[in-house]
């Protein structure tokens, strides 16, 4: 404090102290260099068959790359988890290709569409994600960015043609969490949520709803859609783009008509909605029930 | 204007200061080329052992699945191939060695001789449905030579050792461990005793590969894995003043004719008990038998029992197991135990009744628990062959008294013949045996 009362008013020491002060910022902070050098290490990585093709197939066209080997990071550390193999990490990016993306890429008539609004991330997990209760998840998604697949290991040989199966497990999410996508973007019509408005459950959808018919009697194509107005929405796109117009008559019929009329009315709104982003969902269902129907013609294991 | 200068002044003090990160590097390298030249250095390690490595694999933090032999030979950068002591499969997999809290090493494709031990109940059959057995698939390096490596399960935390593989016998090693195993599950349901240096006996119960102490309930788990040569434990066992790694294997002498485990010192000696042949098939697990091996008259009645079946719209061709003995699930469970290829399975009930004066003749009395219709149809007609003794069905109530031979003291085979008709026998193995009959079976 001595040498504060000194050097003031002295307007030579006060020009001294801002040079200080500047050259402190200055000389202090020095910015350290970055090493060159990477710590990930990838010059021993030798990229194989599969790797090559979502390069090609993915990568290259769509800027989506295919996590299919397990990451840690990538991986919800909540649960206990397996890697998927190569076999279904295989089959099932050729499936996603032809049964996901194809079909929009023909609907849109580009691959833009999906380049921009499909997630950059998808990542593989060979078994389900097992809950305490018995239950298990499907697949999830993250902020648009990322979908996670599980239960691929499901996919093999015996099972690559059984179209309820892979809707099941991958494509009926994949659909799904896509249309969550598309609602960041551009929001369902208001309108949608005042139909079932004060009948969705929330968390409860699993126990209030314990049947499709029961679903359906109350306006929901699933027990999932009851839980609120977004998940329904993107419920009764995944269903009607999946089922061929024989099961989605079927599934509307386990229920009343009362209920099946709810459906159609939201079905109505949802393909409106498609037909602003310039996608025409019965022709979308027609293309993938297509492809879908003729799997069997179509090789999953070749990657060229 | 005092304030400012006061600003000005304690400023400078503390950006000269606070900002100031010119430390003297205790390092000659940066971390990022340390952590690189770590993963590169391991994943040589791992290569240039051309004939491959062990791993001493204990899943589960608790260690109460005990341990088991992995091995694993890494055949190039992305890949290897695995094999163990309970699965004879050898199966490619990726693996990949990161940087992230120290050197990993993963297997990052499903492979299900590693991955059996790590993915959910629901998956593997074994431990919680959401849990499983609880072992890993990634591991954390502690450290690592040409000859060992030791390194910690990321999820289990249980520290870990993978030994080179010496000779090349890569196969052939992995086939003798899976062989030792083998013998040792013989061992599984008999009675054990480690006789300490004062010749106290202390009688071990044997849960899978884990020991626990019989007399104390708070006595810790004594985890191992079966070796070519013995018993390697987990950790070294303090008991009753005893200190071991490891019991060798000593094979039979006249005191022990079937043999027994004893530490290098010679302190304890670990034993075992041999029921006598008609009282063994009833405590030992399941006895499998097939259809080939069987006496022609055995062989009639699986022809009889695949009429009846035929009814059922099934055929023998259809059973694809059939065993006698002890269910191991349910201690009072005794009988026959069917499995078909659809995945439905049948259990007839019988009491094994030894005969009395005598350690190797038996009796098979039913005992009316039974489950699965079908079990009741083609079991009664198989079992005209004479099998058990149908206590109210005059036709069927013949009294068979089979004699048994065994392969060795501690049998992996078991001869079973009716004293009074040769041609009704039947050959029971240790080994599950999942033989479609369609393959042995004809007319």
């Amino acid at each position: 404090m001595q040498v504060i009362h000194l050097i003031q008013d002295n307007f030579i020491m006060k020009k001294i102290l801002v040079l200080l002060f500047m050259a402190g910022i200055v000389t202090s902070c020095k910015e350290e260099k970055l090493d060159p050098k990477s710590v990930f290490v990838d010059k021993d990585f030798v990229a194989n068959e599969l790797d090559s093709y979502v390069a090609n197939n993915y990568t290259k066209p769509y800027n989506i790359n295919i996590l299919y080997k397990y990451d840690d990071i990538e991986s919800d550390q909540n649960y206990k988890l397996s890697p998927s193999t190569y076999e279904s990490s295989v089959r099932l990016t050729r499936l996603m290709k032809h049964l996901c993306l194809e079909p929009y890429d023909k609907i849109t008539g580009s691959s833009e569409f999906i380049k921009k609004y499909f997630p950059k991330i998808v990542n593989y997990i060979g078994s389900p994600a097992y809950r305490n209760n018995g239950t298990m998840i499907l697949g999830t998604a993250e902020g648009g960015r990322k979908i996670t697949l599980y239960n691929t290991n499901w996919l093999n040989t015996s099972t690559s043609t059984n179209v309820e199966g892979l809707n099941h497990y991958y494509f009926h999410t994949i659909h799904h969490e896509f249309a969550h996508i598309l609602q960041q973007t551009r929001q369902i019509p208001p309108i949608y949520q005042e139909i079932s408005k004060g009948k969705y459950v929330l968390d409860s959808w699993n126990s209030v709803f314990t049947s499709i018919g029961s679903a359906v009697n109350a306006g929901f194509i699933s027990p999932y859609a009851s839980k609120e107005a977004n998940e329904d929405f993107v419920e009764v796109l995944a269903y009607y783009v999946t089922l061929s117009p024989e099961q989605w008559k079927a599934r509307l019929e386990t229920g009343n008509t009362a209920g099946q009329s709810i459906i159609l009315e939201k079905l109505s709104l949802v393909r409106a909605y498609y037909d602003s982003w310039g996608i025409d969902i019965d022709a979308l269902r027609n293309e993938v029930n297509t492809r879908q129907a003729n799997l069997s013609s179509f090789d999953q294991t070749k990657l060229d | 204007m005092k304030g400012i200068i006061k600003f000005f002044v304690l400023m400078s003090i503390l950006f000269i200061s606070s900002c100031q990160n010119d430390f003297e590097e205790i390092f000659d390298k940066t971390a990022s080329e340390r952590s690189r030249e770590s993963v590169l250095d391991f994943k040589k390690v791992l290569k240039e052992n051309k004939n491959g490595w062990i791993i001493h694999y204990f899943p589960n933090a608790n260690l109460i699945y005990g341990g088991y032999s992995i091995f694993v030979k890494f055949t190039d950068d992305n890949q290897a191939v695995l094999t163990s002591d309970i699965d004879s499969r050898i199966i490619k997999t990726s693996y990949n060695v990161i940087s992230e809290t120290g050197t990993v090493l993963l297997f990052d494709t499903y492979n299900p001789i590693i991955h059996f031990f790590s993915e959910p109940g629901n998956d593997s059959g074994v431990g919680p449905a959401d849990s499983g057995i609880g072992g890993d698939f990634q591991f954390i390096i502690q450290s690592a030579d040409s000859k060992k490596v030791i390194m910690r399960g990321k999820d289990s935390n249980v520290l870990l050792e993978m030994h080179a593989i010496e000779t090349d016998n890569f196969e052939k090693l992995a086939a003798e461990y899976r062989e030792k195993l083998e013998e040792f599950r013989l061992k599984q349901t008999l009675s054990f005793e480690l006789i300490t240096n004062d010749n106290l006996r202390h009688p071990w119960s044997l849960h899978g590969n884990v020991f626990v102490d019989s007399e104390d309930a708070n006595s810790p788990l004594m985890p191992f894995r079966v070796d070519l040569d013995g018993l390697s434990f987990y950790e070294e066992i303090n008991f009753k003043g005893a200190n071991f790694k490891k019991l060798y294997w000593r094979g039979g002498t006249t005191e022990f004719p079937a043999g027994f485990y004893e530490d290098e010192k010679k302190t304890v000696k670990l034993t075992f008990e041999i029921p006598p042949l008609n009282v063994l098939i009833g405590v030992t697990g399941k006895w499998y038998m097939d259809y080939k091996n069987m006496g022609s008259l055995s062989q009639e009645a699986f022809h009889i029992s695949d009429s009846v079946l035929n009814t059922t719209s099934r055929t023998m061709n259809d059973v694809i197991s059939i065993s006698l003995g002890q269910d191991v699930g349910s201690e009072d469970k005794t009988g026959m135990y069917f499995e078909f290829s659809n995945g439905l399975s049948g259990a007839l009930g019988m009491n094994f009744v030894p005969v009395e004066g005598t350690k190797d003749e038996v009796k098979f009395v039913y005992n009316e628990k039974f489950h699965g219709e079908i079990s009741a149809l083609y079991f009664l007609n198989f079992l005209v062959g004479g099998l058990i003794q149908f206590p109210a069905n005059a036709v069927l109530n013949k009294q068979s008294v089979f004699k048994i031979e065994a392969n060795s003291l501690v049998p992996s085979v078991l001869k079973m013949t009716d004293k009074n008709n040769p041609n009704r026998s039947y050959v029971l193995t240790r080994k599950y045996t999942r033989t479609n009959y369609q393959s042995n079976y004809s007319k």
